[in-house]
């Protein structure tokens, strides 16, 4: 069986994540939130499965188009909500978190059978850091994800009935900040062996193509999030704020910048 | 006191994130080219001066220090990049030499080689072998790759492109008729057959290696021969006759022509020209060292965050 067997696998696992948590939230009952981050475990090994299988039949990581980048996309958004759930345990970020996993990996399987296609690399692309440069960059995006969940759990807590139920404002406001530190590290590196790479391919290290600019503005929204934190008045809503709009910089990044200009990243179709 | 003039400083920090964030966004909308205008290097000048005055007062805290060093020297390595280096864009013809306008160097392209991936036209890689002439002598032959080029006397010469250059000949075959075999002739663009034995001169005047038409205008859609296309003056005794396009791929294509006859392009005999990029960035050593310092300095905050 092929790679988007598994996928399908987990598209469903994480519908039942997000289904499951979200009862866990309305019902008050511990039990369904335990099935459902059960659940979100087992569609990630399936994931991954898929993802080794993928690997061993076009003997490259998959990285190098659309199709392979969304699905990988989606994994490293639910490893690093793994990863934050299995340290501060949150109630609501779940929710969010295995909704964006679902959204991405099923967005990938709706895709066109054209853009599913194994690729031959063309030589810009066979070098050690397309790997480096693009999992630096996507682990970046998640934890941007995350702190994007976080920040959406945050206002709803104002705006909703079910909004006491959800986690204490300061702990949610600590935690995106701490997310986000740990997403701009990962982009920083992503922007930078980027660089480093375009200077062995084209002699360039920065050219002001579309993904590059976008990849900045994006870095530096998420620069003027960790500054603005030292101000206090701007701390709570505004934080979360941010942290929505850093995350639409981060997908325009991603996605938008493929679609609707062109430059040097056009063969990431 | 020294603590309100960071705040002051860090809330024009934040102003200063708006604007460059802002400005950003507009140059990738527009298509007037203002990341080199005199005022967007104002504004990553006056970034600059915030981080020097910021971070120099903060200088305890090792961490951001490192951070806001890196960009520094960041910028700083651009700086001197953008004064004292040069970019050139170079495509050689095998066996042709091309000098630099900004070095006194030249380099001769020996051999230009293109590998495909097993049945298909994809290019798995493609190489130059260069040699570089300095004073009219050869001082270093060497072969460069995608993602492998070759340093000599801090200028960096890199493998970027490649293309069909000029077409050293086509061969297109003239019948009467379906069935006879006719005539072939190999011309190179430009030359004219002398008198056929049909009574005809025909002169090649253009190729394009990928045929594409948009309205009434010709044009070439790639640099590979996915669809190659001569154009041809066909005369007799008395002068022109027609001018037509003949296609590699579409052999019957205009076929029944007011002559009678039947062209083919069978055959095309061309030289591939490499694309280089020529490169000297006194400023790389520093900005690398800023891609080092950044983001030991990120991590060293991670760290610290994470046990404080």
């Amino acid at each position: 069986m092929d790679s988007s067997f598994y996928w399908t696998v987990s598209l469903i696992a994480y519908l039942w994540g997000t289904l499951g948590h979200s009862g866990c939230l309305c019902f008050r009952k511990q039990g369904l939130g335990k099935l459902a981050f059960m659940g979100i475990i087992a569609g990630f090994c399936s994931h991954m499965v898929g993802l080794l299988l993928r690997t061993i039949a076009s003997g490259h990581l998959p990285l190098t188009n659309l199709y392979e980048s969304m699905a990988f996309f989606s994994w490293t958004i639910v490893l690093v909500y793994l990863i934050v759930d299995g340290r501060y345990k949150l109630k609501g970020l779940g929710i969010f978190a295995s909704l964006l996993s679902s959204l991405t990996i099923g967005y990938a399987l709706l895709l066109p059978s054209g853009y599913k296609e194994i690729n031959l690399l063309m030589p810009a692309l066979q070098s050690v850091w397309l790997e480096v440069h693009v999992i630096t960059c996507f682990l970046g995006y998640a934890a941007f994800a995350i702190a994007f969940a976080g920040g959406i759990t945050y206002l709803l807590k104002d705006l909703t009935w079910f909004g006491q139920r959800l986690p204490d404002e300061k702990l949610l406001d600590k935690l995106a900040y701490r997310i986000i530190a740990f997403g701009f590290f990962f982009l920083t590196l992503g922007i930078i062996t980027g660089a480093i790479w375009a200077n062995y391919a084209w002699g360039t290290y920065w050219d002001w193509d579309p993904k590059e600019v976008w990849a900045l503005v994006t870095w530096l929204i998420y620069g003027l999030y960790l500054h603005s934190r030292l101000v206090s008045n701007w701390r709570g809503k505004r934080s979360a704020w941010l942290s929505i709009i850093g995350f639409i910089a981060t997908i325009f990044t991603y996605l938008g910048v493929n679609l609707l200009m062109s430059g040097l990243h056009s063969y990431a179709k | 006191m020294r603590g309100r003039i960071i705040v002051n400083q860090i809330k024009i920090a934040i102003g200063l994130f708006i604007i460059l964030i802002l400005a950003s966004i507009a140059g990738t909308i527009t298509t007037v080219d203002i990341y080199h205008s005199w005022w967007f290097i104002t504004i990553l000048a006056l970034i600059g001066v915030n981080i020097v005055l910021c971070s120099f007062s903060r200088k305890k805290r090792a961490d951001y220090f490192l951070i806001h060093i890196g960009i520094l020297v960041i910028l700083l390595g651009a700086m001197i990049g953008s004064l004292a280096g040069f970019k050139e864009y170079l495509e050689v013809d095998e066996g042709q030499t091309v000098f630099l306008s900004q070095a006194k160097l030249g380099v001769r392209l020996e051999k230009f080689e293109i590998d495909y991936y097993p049945n298909s036209q994809t290019p798995r890689q493609y190489r130059s072998t260069l040699t570089i002439m300095e004073k009219g002598r050869s001082v270093l032959t060497k072969t460069i790759e995608v993602n492998h080029p070759l340093s000599y006397k801090g200028i960096r010469f890199y493998q970027s492109s490649y293309g069909h250059g000029k077409i050293k000949a086509a061969t297109i075959n003239i019948s009467k008729a379906m069935n006879s075999s006719g005539e072939n002739i190999t011309l190179c663009v430009g030359e004219e057959t002398t008198s056929l034995g049909l009574g005809l001169r025909i002169k090649l005047i253009q190729f394009l290696p990928d045929f594409a038409m948009i309205g009434t205008m010709t044009y070439s859609r790639s640099n590979e021969l996915t669809n190659p296309a001569a154009k041809l003056m066909v005369y007799d005794k008395n002068g022109l006759i027609s001018t037509r396009w003949v296609f590699g791929r579409f052999p019957d294509f205009h076929f029944q022509s007011s002559e009678g006859l039947r062209f083919r392009l069978i055959g095309i005999e061309s030289s591939y020209y490499s694309g280089l990029q020529a490169v000297k960035d006194p400023g790389v050593p520093l900005v690398f060292l800023g891609f080092c310092l950044l983001p030991l300095g990120l991590i060293k905050s991670l760290w610290r965050r994470r046990n404080g």
